[in-house]
């Protein structure tokens, strides 16, 4: 080996430690980097926490503020609700109202009403009114009946209606007898739709016109007694024809015509015709009657 | 929960149950369904009115279904419970806006509270302290009057 050589060899040595101490160095570098990275890291996340720590509170005090506002007006409606007048008055609900409030007064009661005013006369007076008084007072309805006669033609309807509907049996539809009838009237023919009466009793309640021949559909009754009444006309032919009929009391009316041929109540106990206006013979059927007790038939002309 | 905004724009939120007891709003809640959270504008109701129609309804959100409608059982307008006859004293005009609104917003057991309470008020009275009461005119001739009164005279003096 030359010493050139060995000069070289040499060279190229020292160059090799040196690369190695810079490596050395820039393995220590990369150690500091790197524990300086984590340790940065580790105060960026801390802070970040704290960041979101602090908006979550704030979202807290927003909604916070919200609520309260909230509140605040909500108490503040109180207070102007609180201290807010109306003006509203009773005539200026609909008639349908109206109606709705009246039908929770009596029906023995309530038609006085009519004379508030016009408007009220003509709400009280609908049949839509009528059905609704009706309906609220229907299981007193059996009290009703005594005012029954005197009731307008919408209420009378609609009682016979319900009464149907119902199935209700009224067995005794006795009108009160009054010193003093306060309507005229004719016979109110609904009733014949009253299948279950047993008794009718409409005495001295200045009905008039004549004694509808329906009255013979109600199959059931016992006892009808129309006596003191403005009745006229004939007696109605099929009266006879009811079966179940033990008093018939037509007596002091203005009834004319002759007595039916017809008598197959073989029940019939009392059979008042006098003080009317009948003419002809008693028809022989009469005779037949094994149960009657009564007949008054005087004044035929 | 529910929202609802007054004629006056005053905005409520009630819960379900309340909104309910509103057949209106109970049928509008069906018709745009659950997600929407659009307050439901009452235009026929003030916020004041509302307001007592909320109560109302929070004073019964309890209370069981209603059973249906028994047929034998005796209906009078002195049947009312004690904490709604105290809700009920009120002065005329907001009985009656609450009547309205009870109507309007198809709430049928508060209708028949504000109807039963009015009614009783009329009950027992002649005709002359009602128009008193509630201050109305008598648009009748003194002739037409007593027309009404002849025809009506059965149950005049009741």
């Amino acid at each position: 080996m030359d010493s050139a050589q060995l000069q070289l060899l040499q060279e190229i040595q020292s160059q090799l430690s040196d690369i190695q101490s810079r490596i050395s160095a820039i393995e220590r570098n990369q150690a500091v980097l790197k524990s300086s990275t984590e340790s940065h890291f580790t105060t960026l996340s801390a802070t970040a926490t704290a960041h979101q720590n602090t908006l979550k509170s704030l979202e807290y005090t927003i909604a916070d503020i919200h609520h309260e506002s909230r509140e605040t007006s909500a108490r503040l409606n109180l207070l102007v609700n609180g201290s807010r007048k109306h003006y509203t008055r009773i005539t200026q609900l609909p008639d349908e109202l109206i109606a709705q409030i009246f039908a929770w007064i009596n029906p023995k009661t309530v038609l006085k009403y009519k004379r508030i005013s016009k408007s009220f006369r003509a709400t009280l007076s609908t049949k839509h009114f009528a059905i609704a008084n009706l309906k609220t007072f229907r299981y007193q309805l059996s009290s009703c009946w005594q005012t029954w006669l005197v009731w307008p033609k919408e209420y009378q309807d609609e009682f016979v209606e319900r009464t149907c509907r119902f199935k209700t049996c009224i067995s005794l539809l006795r009108m009160p007898w009054y010193e003093k009838p306060y309507r005229y009237g004719s016979f109110p023919e609904r009733i014949c739709t009253l299948q279950n009466l047993t008794e009718l009793i409409f005495e001295r309640q200045r009905l008039t016109g004549c004694i509808p021949p329906a009255i013979c559909e109600l199959k059931q009754l016992h006892t009808l007694v129309l006596s003191r009444n403005r009745f006229q006309g004939p007696i109605p032919e099929q009266l006879g024809t009811i079966p179940a009929l033990k008093i018939l009391d037509l007596c002091y009316n203005l009834l004319n015509g002759v007595i039916p041929v017809t008598w197959e109540c073989e029940f019939l106990e009392r059979l008042i015709l006098s003080h009317n206006f009948l003419t002809g013979e008693i028809p022989s059927s009469i005779c037949n009657l094994k149960h009657l007790e009564i007949l008054k038939v005087n004044s035929i002309s | 929960m529910v929202k609802i905004t007054s004629s006056d724009n005053q905005e409520f939120t009630i819960s379900k149950e309340i909104a309910n007891q509103s057949v209106l709003i109970k049928n509008m809640l069906e018709d745009v369904g659950e997600s929407d959270d659009q307050p439901i504008p009452l235009p026929n109701v003030s916020g004041a009115i509302l307001q007592k129609v909320i109560e109302y309804a929070t004073m019964h959100k309890d209370d069981p279904p209603p059973a249906p409608e028994d047929e034998t059982k005796l209906k009078t307008s002195e049947d009312i419970e004690e904490r709604d006859k105290e809700f009920m004293q009120l002065d005329q005009g907001t009985m009656f806006e609450i009547i309205l609104a009870a109507n309007y917003l198809d709430m049928k057991n508060l209708l028949d509270l504000g109807c039963k309470t009015v009614a009783n008020m009329i009950k027992g009275k002649s005709v002359e302290e009602v128009r008193k009461l509630f201050n109305i005119v008598n648009d009748f001739t003194p002739e037409e009057e007593e027309q009404i009164r002849k025809e009506n005279e059965w149950c005049e003096d009741r």
